[in-house]
């Protein structure tokens, strides 16, 4: 869509930052993408013009008909993605409902307003009719929104932008993408994207990463700091924006980009070799993955099995929630490609930051101290009872692991237990078979469970620490809120010997603790967490390469013994110097390339 | 309480989530092509059964009660639409 922006003069160099969600370099175009604004100043048309006036949202309807049709078509044609034809056909009856069709003409006709002036009329008596009702069906309400910002979009004369039909080799500039937006998002000359919204889950990441191109967002102001055909470097590692960089610029990154393929490329060569350590020690390296179609990425990259199956994002922008059917079949066909390596599926995560249209969220104050994850399940107990149907009967191939998010104490922790027992003496009186000895675990990521997992050890066959929470809540510190983004730190003594308590606990009652945070795909995190003991980490399957060679190099007898030395330490800076410090003798033989990819850890960048 | 064209009949809406998007597609769906008017009337609030809004808007949750009231010559076709519908529970399990 031709912007508004386009024909004013570039801004000169800007540098902004934002969060790497999707990493590497990309240097490119921009091509901004916008919304039409649904809040119009009052117009009206002259009585004769009323007429002409009617034909040209007429038009502007039809038009976005053959739009979504068109959209529908391809979707299907690639055979994605049921729940978007949903939305889709959805999105059609809105088109043609006469709520919307015919009160528009009528107020052009009857009030001679202007055919947008109309529409914005519309949209807002939808809205004021929605606001009052329970929340499953107020949310349809971004449906009706979407619909006519589409109409808008053709009676404004630009065309609404298909992100599919991009020709020339450009970066992706939004305020935020729709997941239908995300939907059409499928072309080679897309070389990254940046947003103003969303953080790490949100759908530009998952999309970026699925699509292994780099993507930031968090990005505020970008969208008014740039303009159609400016050059931009983004660097989805460090989550840096260049508008309009020099030629210098371009050089470096143009070199950076060249290093990180080349570094790629020998890390993919690397995966052949298994991940033990110098002295001997064999890590465990899973992939956290979103998608049941992300399971080539980990034949590719050489993964042990999934750690972490988030099975939330079945369940986001579907305006229905997945019946046991469509759930046991993305379940049993990661079961079934991941063979025999074993897949830890997580139930429902959701709250906190993570919201389903077609789930009663309750609005909270404080979500992530709310309802979320295992409190959400234990709260809509069907919809958690469903969930553990379809895992229990897609677990025939006996890899399937059940894992428990955000479990804060015991009680919590048995009642999601006899949820799971029912489900199987509902299985066995039906003759329908599962796997009898299915392992279940806790995720601690929340203090208290640390204190207690000795009491929760006795109850479950594995730990997983996600230190992504466990951080947040051991700090107090919101992971989104940039003012206080200083105070999150991963190396804060009391993190630290939270992974090390949890760590002996499982020794103690002879189960394995692996870690799924994003602690566990930075290399110098990795370093410590081997350190404090850990032997399984999990996460995107595009890090694991890199983790690998890291692994490779290092023994963790050595390690060990620094890490025992680290619990003593009283702040993170303090924590950070020494490993930083002893980098070099830690990391053996043939270190000096690991020791050149740490320079892409985040640790190692916000000292 | 039906004459030649005009039907009226009450459902109970029994599937799990009520007549949210879905099952409120299916029924907008079901009836958009027939030759009749179709009302639906749950706690004194009317709604167009051919409007899919309009349907969404009457929030009609498990347990609810609706009123159906069809006119014109498919007025049966869309009533014995409807109590397919609401009787499979609209497709969920």
């Amino acid at each position: 869509m031709p912007s508004r922006n386009s024909s004013r003069r570039s801004l000169g160099k800007i540098k902004l930052r934002g969060s790497g969600v999707s990493s590497g370099v990309s240097i490119g175009h921009v091509q901004l993408f916008h919304v039409s604004n649904l809040e119009v100043g009052e117009s009206v048309v002259l009585k004769n013009h009323i007429e002409s006036e009617i034909q040209r949202f007429q038009d502007a309807v039809s038009k976005t008909c053959k739009q979504i049709e068109e959209l529908g078509k391809r979707v299907t044609e690639r055979g994605e993605d049921k729940a978007l034809i949903e939305v889709l056909t959805l999105h059609l009856l809105l088109l043609e409902d006469k709520m919307i069709y015919d009160r528009t003409i009528e107020l052009v006709r009857d009030k001679r307003y202007g055919s947008e002036y109309a529409l914005s009329c519309v949209f807002r008596e939808a809205e004021e009719r929605y606001s009052d009702l329970p929340d499953l069906f107020r949310e349809r309400i971004k449906d009706v929104e979407d619909i006519c910002r589409r109409i808008m979009n053709n009676l404004c004369g630009v065309d609404a932008q298909s992100l599919e039909d991009v020709e020339e080799e450009v970066v992706i500039v939004a305020r935020d993408l729709s997941p239908s937006d995300a939907a059409s998002m499928r072309s080679d000359n897309i070389l990254g994207f940046v947003t103003e919204a969303g953080g790490k889950t949100s759908h530009t990441a998952i999309i970026a990463r699925a699509l292994e191109i780099p993507a930031v967002v968090g990005v505020s102001g970008i969208t008014k700091f740039t303009r159609d055909h400016d050059v931009i470097i983004i660097d989805g590692e460090s989550g840096s924006i260049i508008i309009n960089p020099t030629s210098k610029e371009i050089n470096e990154y143009r070199d950076k980009q060249h290093r990180l393929d080349v570094r790629q490329s020998r890390l993919i060569e690397l995966s052949d070799f298994e991940p033990y350590t110098l002295d001997g020690f064999k890590i465990e390296l899973a992939a956290n993955i979103e998608f049941a179609s992300e399971v080539e990425s980990i034949a590719k990259y050489r993964a042990n099995g999934v750690g972490l199956y988030r099975t939330e994002y079945l369940f986001l922008d579907r305006i229905v929630v997945p019946s046991e059917k469509e759930q046991y079949k993305h379940y049993f066909e990661v079961a079934e490609k991941i063979f025999p390596n074993p897949v830890i599926i997580r139930t429902l995560d959701i709250g906190g930051d993570k919201f389903a249209h077609a789930l009663d969220t309750p609005h909270e104050m404080n979500p992530f101290l709310g309802c979320r994850a295992i409190r959400f399940s234990l709260t809509n107990k069907s919809i958690f009872r469903t969930q553990l149907r379809a895992i229990l009967r897609a677990s025939t191939y006996h890899n399937l692991l059940i894992m428990y998010p955000l479990i804060s104490g015991h009680g919590e922790l048995m009642e999601a237990n006899e949820h799971l027992e029912a489900v199987k003496d509902e299985l066995r009186s039906k003759n329908v078979s599962f796997d009898e000895n299915i392992k279940v675990g806790a995720m601690i990521e929340v203090p208290s469970a640390v204190m207690v997992a000795q009491d929760l050890a006795k109850h479950v066959d594995f730990f997983s620490i996600g230190t992504n929470d466990l951080i947040q809540y051991t700090l107090a510190v919101d992971r989104g809120n940039q003012n206080i983004a200083y105070l999150y730190q991963p190396f804060h003594p009391a993190v630290l010997r939270m992974i090390s308590n949890v760590v002996d606990v499982g020794r103690e009652y002879n189960i394995p603790v692996s870690i799924c945070g994003e602690m566990a795909s930075d290399p110098v995190c990795v370093l410590v967490l081997l350190a404090l003991g850990i032997e399984r980490l999990s996460m995107a399957p595009n890090a694991i390469p890199s983790i690998k060679q890291l692994v490779r190099a290092v023994s963790i007898v050595r390690l060990r013994e620094f890490g025992s030395k680290l619990l003593g330490m009283v702040s993170a800076e303090e924590i950070k110097m020494r490993v930083i410090e002893a980098l070099p003798k830690l990391l053996a033989e043939g270190g000096e390339e690991v020791l050149e990819n740490l320079n892409e850890s985040s640790i190692l960048a916000s000292s | 309480m039906s004459n030649s064209n005009s039907i009226t009949k009450t459902f109970t809406i029994i599937n799990e989530l009520g007549l949210h998007a879905r099952p409120a597609m299916l029924l907008v769906q079901a009836i958009s092509r027939l030759e009749c008017s179709v009302n639906i009337e749950k706690d004194g609030f009317e709604a167009d059964a051919k409007s899919i809004m309009g349907v969404l808007t009457l929030a009609a949750e498990q347990n609810s009660h609706i009123i159906v009231r069809a006119e014109g010559p498919d007025a049966e076709k869309a009533i014995n639409a409807i109590e397919k519908l609401v009787e499979e529970k609209f497709g969920e399990d």
